[in-house]
């Protein structure tokens, strides 16, 4: 039996069958850059951000499979989608386009990217970007309070170049062996 | 004869009493416990006056008294798209039944044309879910970017965020600013009405605007004007409806491009135009752009930081002013705004 929540959503997703979803992540959680004197490119996942690495692997298994991941090419984003890349067995494709700073580049490439059951790992700037060009061109309801926490997920639905819902998902925290 | 006078005094009663349900500004039908029509008021013959679609009215009319005669309060919403599209609320009720089982002697429809108040009802709708997307886009804005903040440590990209939450709250601002101007102008709020020289209104407006078009090097000019043009007008309210013109102008400019501003005097009323070699506007967009939140592109509407509201903030101002807005645009060759104010008589101008 569907809950009462389940049953608009699904009524949604029928009215809109060619929409897949496309899977926005923002970096687990990483080493202060004050703890880090090397390039900052290279400032690896905290111990915490492995574990919600590990946690993405269980959200994103509800969307799959994946044609393929993009990533910042960052270390901590590239190590966010790692275990993602290696449970799932998906392509992974550093793009230039999500690193931090970013910002139309970053809408450019995931418009292109509508349509495409794909997962887009990047920074919180862009994130943010992202999000409200899509609230302002597209009319996607982000929800009262929108947040992007390290190492949640915004599963957003679109074809064609826009898109027409996005729901969020907090990280979630899986132990690593 | 007692009787007679009694007979007289009833009919005179029933004839005044058929006047006044004339009178009424809706549609009352009144059948006998037979179903045979006795009373069939004005309103109501012309809301079923036999055209085409009208049939479908008198029939779920005629539908609706007969389940009042069953014993039933009935109300319907029925949809007619024919000869034109209008909606009729049908409501009916027996009549001269105790509530004990007894047969109704007969039955009342009432039918009201509810196509102005679904309307307006629609338009309401659509400017809340509007409104409501409009309000809470930006402070989604702030909040996804406070939580990019918090923590963050590069002073590079603390101060871009930072400038980012500037401009998301700027937005909110005008957004608000507008809302309350729009929201005034439609109470009829606006105030009297006084001799407003158009010459320093323009002149200030463009003045106003003349470092924004400079860094966008967009030329800005107001036409020589021979002699000063009194109208009648909100000076306020009348600034801001020029400013919002010459803004939106300047905004659809591409570099280089020629912002115009002239007025001339015609029929008793001053013209105000503002044109702009700038990107158009297409065909289907003219006529709806002075409605509220309405956006031909909306990713420059957001580069451009557009309330959505400004249009129909000087079709307003036109309108309480006795004037009207217009606009002629060629795609790609750019648009031109016609504003109309009736002028001020020579005695008022103080002249």
């Amino acid at each position: 039996m569907h809950s009462e929540s389940a049953i608009p959503r699904l009524a949604r997703r029928s009215a809109r069958l060619n929409e897949v979803p496309l899977l926005l992540v923002r970096h687990a959680h990483a080493y202060q850059r004050r703890d880090w004197t090397g390039d900052d490119k290279l400032r690896p996942l905290s111990a915490n951000g492995a574990r919600q690495a590990e946690g993405l692997t269980s959200v994103a298994r509800k969307f799959a499979p994946f044609i393929k991941v993009y990533s910042s090419p960052y270390l901590r984003c590239l190590q966010t989608v790692q275990p993602l890349v290696q449970a799932l067995g998906v392509d992974l494709k550093e793009a230039v386009e999500l690193e931090e700073g970013q910002s139309s580049a970053a809408v450019r490439l995931v418009r292109s990217l509508a349509g495409k059951n794909v997962v887009a790992c990047t920074h919180g700037d862009v994130i943010a970007e992202i999000l409200v060009t899509l609230a302002d061109e597209d009319r996607v309801d982000l929800g009262p309070n929108p947040r992007q926490a390290k190492g949640s997920v915004w599963v957003l639905d679109g074809a064609n170049g826009s898109f027409t819902s996005a729901q969020y998902f907090p990280p979630v925290l899986v132990e690593t062996v | 004869m007692p009787v007679r006078d009694d007979e007289k005094q009833a009919a005179a009663t029933l004839a005044l009493l058929a006047q006044a349900v004339d009178k009424a500004g809706q549609g009352l039908v009144i059948c006998d416990g037979n179903g045979k029509v006795v009373l069939r008021n004005a309103p109501a013959r012309e809301l079923m006056n036999a055209r085409e679609g009208d049939l479908l009215a008198e029939k779920a009319v005629e539908a609706a008294l007969g389940r009042a005669l069953a014993g039933a309060d009935h109300e319907e919403i029925l949809d007619l798209y024919s000869p034109t599209r209008h909606t009729l609320e049908i409501r009916a009720f027996p009549l001269g039944s105790d509530g004990a089982g007894k047969k109704p002697s007969g039955a009342v429809a009432l039918v009201d044309d509810v196509s102005e108040l679904r309307r307006l009802e629609a338009v309401r709708r659509d400017f809340v879910a509007n409104l409501s997307h409009e309000l809470k886009t930006p402070l989604g804005a702030l909040s996804l970017l406070a939580e990019t903040l918090d923590g963050e440590e590069d002073p590079d990209i603390v101060t871009r965020l930072t400038s980012r939450v500037g401009a998301e709250a700027r937005r909110f601002s005008r957004l608000v600013d507008d809302l309350l101007d729009l929201s005034r102008i439609e109470a009829g709020a606006t105030g009297e009405l006084a001799p407003v020289s158009l010459l320093a209104v323009l002149t200030e407006t463009v003045e106003a605007f003349r470092d924004q078009a400079t860094t966008l090097r967009i030329g800005l000019e107001l036409a020589p004007v021979a002699e000063d043009i009194f109208v009648m007008a909100n000076r306020r309210d009348l600034s801001s409806a020029v400013a919002n013109l010459v803004d939106n102008a300047i905004k659809y400019s591409e570099p280089e491009g020629a912002v115009r501003v002239s007025v001339e005097r015609s029929d008793g009323r001053a013209w105000i135009s503002v044109r702009d070699q700038g990107v158009g506007i297409p065909r289907r967009d003219q006529e709806r752009i002075f409605e509220r939140f309405y956006r031909v592109d909306r990713a420059r509407s957001r580069w451009t930081g557009g309330t959505g509201l400004g249009l129909a903030i000087v079709r307003h101002v036109a309108a309480y002013h006795g004037g009207e807005v217009s606009v002629e645009s060629v795609e790609g060759e750019g648009s031109t705004f016609r504003m109309s104010v009736p002028l001020a008589t020579e005695e008022s101008s103080g002249e």
